[in-house]
């Protein structure tokens, strides 16, 4: 089979996008009434919910400062093969999830919640690349829902390289080409890098230039997520003062 | 009906499931056979015989929970019910099922039974009357026959009554088939159970007009069902009458030795 | 774990011994049900349903399996349930194992019992190829009633579930199938006598239909019931103390309540597809 052409001679990619383009974003939130926090993201395909329940108590003693404890897992019918059921702890999971763990601990006021927890859990609805990215965005969503104390945002992106052009937010067709790819998460007001996950080789130029990418790609997300909390948090006013004025 | 001793163990499988002929009336049991007192260091203990299908049921407590429960003050007040169940490894003739299960812990199967005992029982056991406490049940299914559930329900009441642990009554059990050819029978054996369309297990407290367990699976009109339903509570009567006579038999044999 | 209070129990019973219930609603009422198809396009057929509080999304996915020389089967159906983290955090916590497979089994059993399928447009080599059916539930939100749920969700996903259409070439004994590749050459399932459950709690005196949460958690007993269109019973579990002169009356609402429930699901079910 010849290898399908990933970027056309218009520099277009599969999907349509152009290389320096993330997908189409759309978030509900607070979907879940009776979890404290939860956001359902679609990044194009890519379909993830997350769910937020805490601050609450921690049944043994934890001494100040509050932990966070994250669950990741994808739903059989995420990618177009069926996974087998059963794998709910697949190493995976487990390692997407103790990273978005540390992740969120660097970036929580954990002392205003002593003794208490938060839980974190997220499902993958459908995996079309990105699914750490989208997650962890997600995730970051379900905590401002929940009014979980934070210094700062958290937003990721991701980005590859293949045939000579940098790309930005990489699509499941994009991810298994197997190209130097990387996911980015950084913070929001500072820019500084909050995580960063890199899994092949290449020179040195390239890493820098695919940071810049995904950077950039993280500054474009969080303009569509900040906007939706906006427009969120107003209806929540809106509502409120409603209900006060009766 | 009744007969104090332990059937044969194995007997070769005597019909093949094409030419399969029922040899007994529609409406009648196989042989019954029930035991107490099996197991020593139990509580209590009962053995059920319903043809070939073989079961032993142990109950244990009431004692301290071995576990602790999380249940809170309201679950302390009453006792905890806790049940397990496990086929034994050549409890049918096709071993393979059960083989591959060996040291995985239990099968999905022994834990539904599992739970439908404890949900069978529950409302039967004056559980306030144990605060604190935990009513273990285990049971094992010897050899499976058809009808396992109704043999399991029958072992399990058969302890609890050995184990004088207070019950609202003895529950009784009967498993009714509909065969493809629309009879209604009694007590079916394995192949029976496996051709049936529907198959439908009762389980009811003896002394009380109603039921506490009803499991039902197979294609059925609202009147027929009702109508097999009907038919096995007065089968699970019949059985729960020669319980009773059993155990009161029982009782008087093991009385003057206590005195 | 969930837990009701003693407080919240007794008024609880009080309500539902005047014919009402904390939510609102009457003794035999479900609340509002919604349901979206073709929500998963990974899967062949797919469905998302709430029911109250409880939500479930269901994807169904086709392929052709092989079967045993002897064995006589067109179709196999597979259903796994899961509950997803974000359900509820605690939710049952061991116990979700048994939970799962209760109602994994329940499903199996209903839908082998009511022969869904038509098996002869279904059919494949008997003997050698046979479709399978892999129904995977996610649960997203508890809030009672999960049976239910799942079951209308299921028929929901069936019911837009598309099976390729299949050419069968036979050489010298040996079988081959031919997929065809285009995405429009399928076939819409018939699932008619899909069935659907009803669930009664058994509260105080009453039985109650659709229990939320709080009522589940609150009941002395359940009744079970998988009912098709013809108001044909295919499973039934019940626990509990029941008294058997009300299963008559039970079994007349359920005929009743099933068919409206079935015939308003098809109705939403057509709209929702045709919409989108």
């Amino acid at each position: 089979m010849p290898r399908e052409e990933l970027i056309s001679p218009d520099g277009l990619r599969t999907d349509g996008r152009r290389p320096l383009e993330v997908r189409k974003i759309t978030c509900r939130i607070g979907i879940l009434p009776r979890a404290d926090g939860s956001c359902h993201l679609e990044m194009g395909n890519t379909v993830v919910l997350a769910t937020v329940y805490g601050p609450r108590e921690l049944s043994s003693r934890q001494p100040f400062s509050g932990i966070i404890r994250c669950e990741y897992s994808m739903a059989t019918f995420a990618s177009t093969d069926r996974r087998r059921r059963g794998k709910k702890s697949d190493r995976t999971s487990v390692e997407i999830a103790s990273s978005i763990k540390k992740t969120f601990e660097s970036v929580l006021l954990t002392d205003l919640f002593p003794h208490s927890r938060v839980d974190v859990y997220i499902q993958v609805l459908q995996a079309d690349g990105g699914e750490r990215s989208a997650a962890i965005n997600a995730v970051t969503i379900a905590m401002v829902n929940a009014g979980i104390p934070m210094k700062d945002l958290i937003i990721s992106c991701s980005s590859g390289y293949m045939e000579n052009t940098t790309v930005m937010d990489l699509n499941n067709v994009e991810t298994l080409v197997r190209g130097p790819q990387l996911t980015l998460a950084i913070y929001a007001h500072s820019g500084k890098v909050a995580l960063a996950h890199w899994e092949s080789k290449a020179a040195f130029e390239i890493f820098e230039h695919l940071i810049a990418v995904a950077k950039e790609g993280c500054l474009q997300i969080l303009d569509v997520i900040h906007s939706n909390i906006e427009k969120y948090s107003l209806r929540l006013i809106a509502s409120r003062d409603s209900i006060s004025r009766k | 009906m009744l007969f104090q001793r332990y059937g044969p163990c194995l007997e070769p499988q005597s019909s093949l499931e094409e030419n399969y002929q029922r040899t007994r009336p529609n409406n009648s049991l196989r042989s019954l056979v029930l035991n107490t007192r099996t197991i020593a260091d139990a509580a209590g203990s009962g053995y059920v015989e319903l043809g070939r299908t073989k079961v032993i049921a142990a109950v244990y407590g009431p004692r301290p929970p071995l576990r602790s429960s999380k249940g809170g003050v309201e679950n302390a007040m009453k006792g905890r019910l806790t049940c397990e169940v496990v086929k034994s490894a050549y409890c049918s003739y096709s071993c393979e099922s059960t083989r591959s299960q060996i040291g995985k812990g239990f099968s999905e199967e022994e834990r539904l039974l599992s739970i439908r005992l404890v949900r069978a029982f529950e409302p039967i056991l004056l559980l306030d009357k144990y605060p604190k406490c935990s009513i273990d049940i285990f049971v094992v299914l010897l050899e499976d026959d058809g009808s396992a559930f109704t043999a399991m329900t029958l072992a399990t009441s058969l302890a609890l009554a050995d184990a004088s642990i207070e019950l609202v009554s003895i529950v009784a059990s009967a498993t009714v088939a509909i065969s493809p050819k629309q009879e209604y029978l009694v007590d079916p054996d394995k192949t029976e159970c496996e051709q049936a369309i529907a198959l439908i297990t009762v389980s009811l407290p003896l002394h009380a007009t109603q039921l506490c367990e009803i499991y039902h699976i197979g294609k059925l009109s609202a009147e027929e069902w009702l109508s097999a339903v009907q038919l096995a509570v007065e089968v699970a009567q019949t059985v729960g009458n020669s319980m009773c006579q059993f155990l009161l038999q029982e009782m008087a044999k093991n009385e003057p030795s206590n005195q | 774990m969930f837990a009701v209070s003693k407080a919240e129990k007794s008024y609880l019973l009080e309500a539902i011994a005047l014919g009402t219930r904390v939510d609102g609603r009457s003794l035999l009422e479900y609340r509002p049900i919604s349901v979206q198809v073709g929500v998963l396009p990974s899967a062949s057929g797919s469905s998302r349903l709430r029911l109250g509080e409880t939500e479930v999304l269901v994807g169904v996915k086709v392929e052709v399996g092989d079967v045993a020389e002897a064995s006589t089967e067109n179709i196999q159906i597979h259903f796994t349930v899961e509950c997803s983290g974000s359900a509820n955090a605690d939710f049952l916590g061991r116990e979700a194992e048994n939970w799962s497979s209760e109602l994994q089994s329940a499903l199996e059993s209903a839908y082998q019992a009511a022969n869904v399928f038509d098996e002869d447009r279904l059919k494949l080599v008997p003997g050698k190829f046979c479709w399978v059916f892999n129904v995977d539930i996610l649960v997203l939100d508890t809030g009672g009633n999960m049976l239910d749920a799942i079951s209308m969700a299921t028929r929901a996903a069936f019911s837009t579930t598309l099976i390729p259409r299949v050419y069968i070439q036979e050489n010298d004994g040996v079988f081959e199938l031919e997929i065809d590749d285009n995405p429009n050459a399928c076939d819409r399932l018939h699932i008619h006598r899909a069935p659907t459950f009803l669930t009664f709690a058994l509260l105080g005196n009453n039985f109650v239909l659709d229990p939320s949460l709080q009522e589940e958690t609150s009941a002395r007993g359940k009744f079970s019931v998988a009912v098709d269109t013809n108001g044909d019973i295919s499973y039934v579990y019940s626990f509990g103390l029941l008294d058997g002169v009300e299963m008559s009356k039970l079994l007349t609402i359920v005929k009743k309540t099933g068919k409206l429930l079935l015939d308003r699901l098809d109705h939403s079910i057509e709209n929702d597809s045709s919409s989108t």
